[in-house]
């Protein structure tokens, strides 16, 4: 019942993300209804709106906190609440432990970068008048996802050192902003556009079209498989650190 | 059963237990052939540590004075007859109740003939005193 | 009883940077007994009892629990399975209920008896629905019996178990140590009650500094530690105790007093020789041989 456990102690972070990102996605479609296309750009597509709305501005980086924040929690967290003991003392090594609030991790995170693409290809038509193509919103899914996790698992990293409640949100806020700083004035970084990842999210090395704002190119698979690794060694490092610690 | 144990008294627990035990079938409380609580039920009961009454009641075994059949619980032996143990007891209650007053009369305190008995036992035999 | 050793440790020490809590402590702990642990605050017993269970390790030493190494991961985990820990503050996860904190438990152990988690339940009437949250002290303490009890573990460690409790549930708590020992469950509890320990242990180790001072069992506190006083009618002779088994002696006046641990007796006899014209021997509490070996780690105590 480890899954069980993980799932209660991420619940209220996942679904308050999912409402924020189904809040954003609603606004949207009922905002379009309401007043799309704008007066002032009456020729503006439909997946631009889309695009500046959802994955495109400060998304990202919402995206990127809330993942962030979803990867705190663990055994760190369970010392000043009085119950690290009490698992530590189950029968199971600590690695189980990681292994299994990692994964529940990750597929929350695989969930939430779905909300857009269950929400406005269906939507769309309905509420707004508009379509939006759900080959797009899984490829923004697919992009989401994977850097997406990588924010998961540094915010994993952060809990197994800190258990301060406080201290884990605010770092989950300031990492995101500073590297964000360090990768547009670290020149190192300019030969890796996912390294950015506003712009890796977004879909700009991607999008073929500045009109209509649709991504044409092919994914990058080696990219995916290297933020997997990446994401990976995080969780590896996190075990580590774990491993010997003393509670 | 009802047994008193004192856990800071200069005597382990499982000789008072053997004590008050023995004292109970030898003055009639308990008869041959009775049954005392299992070991399990009298530790939860005095709240003491199972061994204390599992080593009470090896010695009283050993002793003759009970048998513990496994799975039924222990009882009483039938094989002694109590009477005349009894009675030597009450005997030596009379000296003893005859002892003290003679000592009260003649101006001894209760603290002080309480001393004189334990200064006495101790110089009595080692042997005696270990048991 | 058995004469395995259920916990044994090597020199075993824990340092928190310059401090060291535990200091080449050689612990012995036997099967099949009730064993109580005491020592005085910061004495180094909950650093032991962690290094024991594996939560924390030790900066150098080692032990054996259960026959297996505690500092090696997988053999530890494989020791948690018959070992049940009831932590001081016996926090469980706030969010569950008691139902849901009982399964979630009973998933780990392949043993769990489900006829005496039923018999728990009822006999410490802890409500199943509710949040281990809304749980008072001493229903947190019956529930984390429950959870440590449901499995017959081979060895049940407790830390200040009757910290906060009433007295009730105090009794309550020593009446389950109790079963548990019946059920050939080998007991080991540190405490700062040296009342309880008096009443229901079969041993105990004293732990002092973080290292063990006394290990001895409370039949032999009994039978054989005395509290000796002699009086002389003169100047009481200079007396060498070297070599004897005697603590704390003290001179007043014509007085001598002292604590024997072992051949009351003889140490009688000899001062009578010597022209002692009064003596008063009386037993020794736990606690005054608690005190005593806090105060001056003496040999003669062992």
């Amino acid at each position: 019942m480890l899954w069980y456990k993980a799932w209660r102690e991420s619940r209220m972070r996942f679904l308050l993300s999912a409402a924020v990102l189904t809040f954003l996605c609603m606004s949207l479609v009922y905002g379009a209804r309401a007043h799309f296309p704008p007066p002032e750009r009456p020729d503006l597509p439909y997946s631009a709106w889309v695009w500046a709305n959802i994955y495109g501005n400060l998304n990202p980086t919402l995206f990127v906190i809330l993942a962030m924040v979803l990867g705190l929690g663990g055994l760190q967290r369970e010392r000043p609440v009085g119950t690290a003991a009490f698992t530590l003392t189950l029968p199971i090594t600590r690695i189980r432990l990681i292994i299994v609030r990692a994964v529940m991790g990750l597929l929350q995170v695989a969930v939430l970068s779905l909300v857009p693409a269950m929400l406005i290809p269906t939507l769309s038509p309905f509420i707004a008048g508009q379509s939006y193509p759900e080959t797009q919103s899984l490829q923004f899914a697919l992009l989401f996802m994977t850097w997406g996790s990588v924010a998961f698992t540094v915010g994993f990293l952060w809990s197994s050192l800190f258990g301060g409640e406080f201290t884990g949100t605010a770092l989950c806020v300031i990492t995101p902003v500073v590297y964000r700083i360090l990768v547009q004035s670290t020149s190192a970084f300019q030969r890796f556009p996912a390294a950015n990842y506003a712009n890796f999210m977004s879909g700009m090395p991607y999008i073929q079209s500045p009109v209509k704002v649709l991504i044409v190119g092919p994914l990058p698979w080696t990219t995916f498989v290297v933020l997997a690794g990446i994401a990976t060694g995080f969780i590896a490092i996190a075990a580590r650190i774990t491993k010997y610690q003393d509670f | 059963m009802l047994l008193t144990l004192n856990p800071s008294s200069g005597q382990p627990l499982y000789v008072q237990l053997i004590q008050q035990i023995r004292h109970a079938i030898e003055t009639g409380v308990l008869r041959p052939g009775e049954g005392l609580p299992g070991i399990r039920t009298l530790a939860e009961q005095l709240v003491v540590s199972p061994n204390t009454v599992v080593k009470a009641y090896s010695e009283l075994e050993h002793e003759g004075l009970i048998e513990v059949r496994h799975g039924s619980g222990a009882y009483v032996s039938g094989k002694r007859s109590n009477k005349p143990r009894a009675e030597r007891l009450r005997n030596a209650q009379d000296r003893v109740r005859t002892l003290i007053d003679k000592l009260q009369r003649d101006g001894i305190s209760e603290e002080e003939i309480q001393r004189l008995v334990d200064a006495e036992l101790f110089f009595s035999t080692p042997a005696g005193r270990k048991r | 009883m058995s004469n395995r050793w259920v916990i044994e440790t090597y020199d075993l020490t824990k340092r928190y940077g310059k401090l060291e809590a535990v200091r080449k402590l050689n612990l012995r702990v036997g099967a099949s007994r009730i064993t109580g642990f005491l020592g005085r605050n910061g004495a180094g017993k909950s650093s032991t009892i962690k290094m024991l269970l594996g939560i924390s390790r030790p900066s150098s030493g080692s032990g054996v629990v259960l026959g297996r190494p505690m500092d090696n991961a997988q053999q530890s985990r494989e020791s948690r399975r018959h070992i049940a820990y009831v932590a001081e503050d016996k926090q469980t996860y706030a969010y569950m209920t008691v139902g849901q904190i009982i399964a979630f438990t009973r998933s780990f152990y392949g043993d769990w008896d489900l006829n005496i988690e039923q018999r728990l339940l009822r006999q410490f009437a802890l409500p199943f629905p509710r949040k281990v949250k809304a749980l008072s002290k001493g229903m947190r303490t019956k529930l984390a019996l429950l959870l440590a009890l449901a499995r017959r573990p081979e060895l049940l460690i407790l830390d200040e178990p009757s910290e906060g409790l009433d007295p009730v549930s105090i009794e309550e708590l020593l009446q389950a140590l109790i079963t548990a020992a019946a059920d050939g469950t080998t007991v080991f509890f540190s405490s700062h009650q040296i009342a309880e320990v008096e009443r229901v242990a079969d041993h105990v180790c004293i732990i002092d500094r973080g290292r063990l001072v006394l290990e001895t069992s409370l039949d032999r506190i009994r039978q054989d530690y005395r509290h000796v006083t002699f009086g002389f009618s003169t100047e009481p002779p200079p007396v060498d105790f070297t070599g004897e088994s005697v603590a704390s002696v003290r001179i007043d006046g014509r007085q001598i007093a002292m604590m024997a641990t072992r051949n009351a007796d003889a140490i009688i006899a000899r001062l009578q020789r010597l022209g002692a014209t009064s003596v008063e021997a009386a037993p020794v509490s736990l606690r005054e041989v608690f005190l005593a070996a806090v105060k001056e780690e003496s040999d003669a105590l062992v």
